[in-house]
């Protein structure tokens, strides 16, 4: 497919789905942003052989929440961990590229990935508390990074982050009961609380709510909307209403390739791309 | 012709629209026929065509009430998206402006029933002669419109919106036609009215077809052309990986 049907969306009907969309591949949409928190360019992933991320270029805009939907396989989680360099430990990955934090290059040499992965802090799919008491869950991550001076601002930084999590009222009597206690949904807040307590700029969720109830979903979908205000959040899903509701904008991956980004509510009521219709209106994924 | 569009992974999907869809053809077409009917019902001031409207107009409306259920339904239970979510718009905007259709046909049987008194029909029922035009003019781009919905094709509904201007010189002339009947004879003068009111309610009729052009195209493209010019109505302007 060439790249001027690409970038009109013209995919024959029937195309198969599983084919590669080839080097010349344009992302249809609005790929920079006026004031970016985080930019790539040129992003390609590799394991080993396998071409997993081809020539990706997106911004992820300040104190925007932007979602990466796609069927399995596209490279969305791989993309995500480019972000904070989580691919670094996966021994057959190689990342090319530029990706930039505030204008800093995040794979330059001369920096440490400690501080980056604070600066963009991550939530997983399944919650993975330590196996320490709540509120040495929230206070590690502080405590390690020198970010309070004495025990009193230990003790605000936990409660700031368990009130900004949504945690606080459910926990506060019970702050030294181990956190693998908590229900599902109570311990994926409780992670949040603990990225949020080493100030991040960037939080990126891989599949946050996945593996939690809808009420639980609920609650973490309303403190994304929260985060908003303080934090720039990339979150990748495989729910497509959780997308529409929690995003501004939404990226759609193929293949490894980005194939169209816009306006969540553009993406999900008149997307450009065939390709983008087909998987959002379940034609294939 | 199954429903828009390559099938969907959920099958119960496509049987779900698909029947969501044929339901509002099925009405489009009662209302196609009790246009018909009513058109000529006053045309011929005949009261047995307004009796068989009258017993049409609960299958339309129960269709209609069988359509927001089933639109409801979907929704809750698929939550369509793009194109598909344009398409259940769509065809539930159409069912809304079918059962106005409906409801000015009933509007046609009261004129029909009013005049049907064969003391007086033969004397002034020459006077819906324009009635009988619009109508069929009317029916015609309701027909086109409809087409246009089943088989997903942009250039008859691009056809349909441009016809709003031949409605417009068709009531005109009409309406300068049935002037003269008051010179002639001042006593003509209900007999017009009741003309000028059954052609105001065929003009709604067209308007109704040219809305359902209208979301036809919105369904296709993604694109809202109520308030567009019609210099910006062309094929390329609208056009879409979905429809034809």
């Amino acid at each position: 497919m060439d790249q001027d049907s690409a970038a009109t969306g013209a995919v024959a009907q029937g195309a198969d789905h599983r084919k590669e969309l080839g080097a010349g591949f344009e992302t249809v949409g609005q790929v920079r942003v006026a004031e970016p928190r985080m930019t790539t360019s040129g992003v390609n992933v590799f394991y080993g052989d396998k071409h997993a991320i081809k020539n990706v270029d997106l911004d992820i805009g300040q104190n925007e929440v932007i979602s990466m939907i796609g069927p399995s396989g596209c490279g969305k989680s791989t993309y995500l961990r480019c972000l904070n360099r989580m691919n670094d430990t996966i021994d057959a990955c190689r990342v090319t590229g530029e990706i930039k934090l505030d204008g800093q290059d995040i794979y330059d040499k001369k920096l440490d990935v400690v501080p980056l992965r604070a600066r963009v802090g991550m939530v997983f799919q399944k919650p993975n508390p330590f196996p320490k008491s709540i509120y040495d869950n929230i206070a590690y991550g502080p405590r390690i990074h020198g970010l309070a001076a004495n025990r009193a601002e230990l003790d605000e930084i936990v409660e700031t982050s368990l009130q900004k999590a949504g945690l606080w009222e459910e926990v506060k009597d019970r702050m030294e009961a181990p956190g693998t206690g908590l229900s599902g949904g109570q311990q994926q807040r409780l992670c949040i609380a603990r990225t949020i307590a080493v100030s991040p700029e960037v939080i990126l969720m891989d599949e946050p709510c996945s593996a939690l109830d809808p009420i639980a979903t609920a609650k973490i979908e309303e403190l994304i909307d929260e985060l908003r205000e303080n934090f720039t959040i990339a979150i990748v899903t495989h729910s497509m209403q959780q997308a529409a509701r929690v995003s501004q904008r939404t990226a759609y991956f193929h293949l490894g390739n980005l194939v169209e980004v816009g306006a969540t509510t553009d993406i999900f009521t008149n997307p450009s791309h065939k390709l983008t219709e087909d998987y959002i209106t379940g034609r294939f994924g | 012709m199954g429903y828009p569009g390559a099938p969907h992974t959920f099958s119960r999907l496509d049987g779900d629209l698909g029947t969501f869809r044929q339901s509002v053809l099925d009405m489009g077409q009662l209302a196609c026929e009790q246009v018909h009917i009513g058109t000529e019902a006053v045309a011929y001031c005949d009261a047995e065509r307004a009796r068989r409207l009258r017993r049409n107009f609960h299958s339309v409306r129960d269709l209609d009430m069988d359509l927001l259920a089933a639109n409801v339904a979907t929704l809750a239970i698929h939550h369509p998206l793009a194109s598909d979510l344009r398409f259940m718009i769509m065809f539930s905007r159409t069912a809304y402006d079918l059962e106005r259709i409906n409801r000015e046909a009933m509007k046609l049987a009261d004129l029909a029933e009013l005049h049907s008194d064969a003391t007086n029909a033969r004397s002034g029922c020459e006077m819906f002669d324009d009635v009988l035009i619009m109508g069929e003019e009317a029916e015609r781009l309701l027909q086109k419109a409809l087409i246009g919905i089943a088989d997903g094709q942009i250039p008859l509904a691009i056809e349909v919106i441009k016809a709003q201007e031949q409605i417009d010189r068709l009531s005109q002339g009409a309406l300068r036609r049935l002037a003269t009947y008051i010179m002639q004879d001042p006593r003509n003068m209900q007999w017009v009215i009741d003309a000028t009111i059954a052609l105001k309610g065929l003009e709604r009729v067209a308007d109704h077809a040219v809305n359902i052009a209208m979301n036809l195209v919105y369904a296709c493209s993604g694109k809202d052309i109520r308030h567009s010019s019609m210099l910006n109505l062309n094929e390329d302007f609208l056009a879409s990986p979905t429809c034809q």
